[in-house]
């Protein structure tokens, strides 16, 4: 269970540590795994995983798991533009990458673009990404 | 805001009508795995969303997965303040490598 762990670790490594997305989302990474804390200041970026599945040999062994994440902005506005800004930083960070951490390797691609709008008590919260498929060897 | 999933597999034209039966066959048999796993992974409340999860052929070669109800895609995939509970995408992501054999499969026999 390694893979989720690695690629967990990799995203947030990649994405707290570019000067470029600390200057739209602050210098303090407002980078969340799956939640952002209650009154979190916006925006922020939070990763989930999604889904995925192993690829195997033709024995029990795995060779890598196929996963999916989601990865977005979320913010208040009438428009995305500033979140796209935001989503787009992300995409270059994450997008033909590769990268190595303890729990494993990881590659990168994004798979589909994602945009959201939630209505919470007439407020308007904005949610702009993608999904992107890691596959993700344990180390 | 409602959320589908679209199953399809391009190259199957150029297969012969009993290839293309067997590959609707699948096309058919993974659609509704796929409803049937979004079903299972579903938060149930009143139980609207679960029993929201609809399965079509939209042609012999392409299956649709969906679902109306207007707030799925904020489980699916989350809210400022709410962790998704991904429903589709895991139900897919599942289905994938059977799907993926099962045509490897009928195009070997070829």
């Amino acid at each position: 269970m390694s893979e989720l762990a690695a690629g967990a670790k990799w995203i947030y490594g990649v994405l707290t540590t570019d000067a470029t997305l600390q200057g739209y989302i602050g210098a303090t990474a407002r980078v969340y795994d799956t939640l952002a804390p209650e009154n979190a200041t916006m925006p922020f970026v939070t990763f989930q995983y999604q889904g995925g599945y192993d690829v195997r040999t033709n024995g029990p062994a795995r060779i890598w798991a196929s996963t999916v994440w989601l990865v977005k902005a979320i913010g208040t506005g009438s428009t995305f533009a500033t979140l796209q800004t935001i989503a787009g930083r992300v995409d270059a960070l994450l997008t033909g990458k590769y990268g190595s951490n303890t729990a494993g390797q990881v590659w990168c691609v994004r798979e589909q673009p994602f945009q959201l709008l939630e209505v919470d008590a007439g407020v308007q919260y904005r949610h702009v990404g993608g999904l992107y498929r890691l596959w993700i060897r344990e180390a | 805001m409602s959320i589908s999933i679209k199953l399809e597999y391009n190259h199957l034209p150029r297969l012969s009508a009993a290839m293309r039966r067997k590959a609707s066959e699948v096309v058919r048999k993974v659609t509704f795995e796929i409803r049937d796993g979004a079903a299972v992974r579903s938060r149930v409340d009143t139980g609207n969303m679960k029993g929201g999860w609809k399965a079509e052929m939209e042609s012999d070669l392409s299956g649709l997965v969906s679902n109306a109800v207007s707030y799925v895609a904020y489980h699916e995939f989350g809210t400022r303040n709410i962790p998704a509970q991904p429903m589709a995408t895991p139900a897919a992501e599942a289905a994938r490598p059977g799907f993926e054999a099962a045509m490897k499969q009928i195009a070997d026999a070829a």
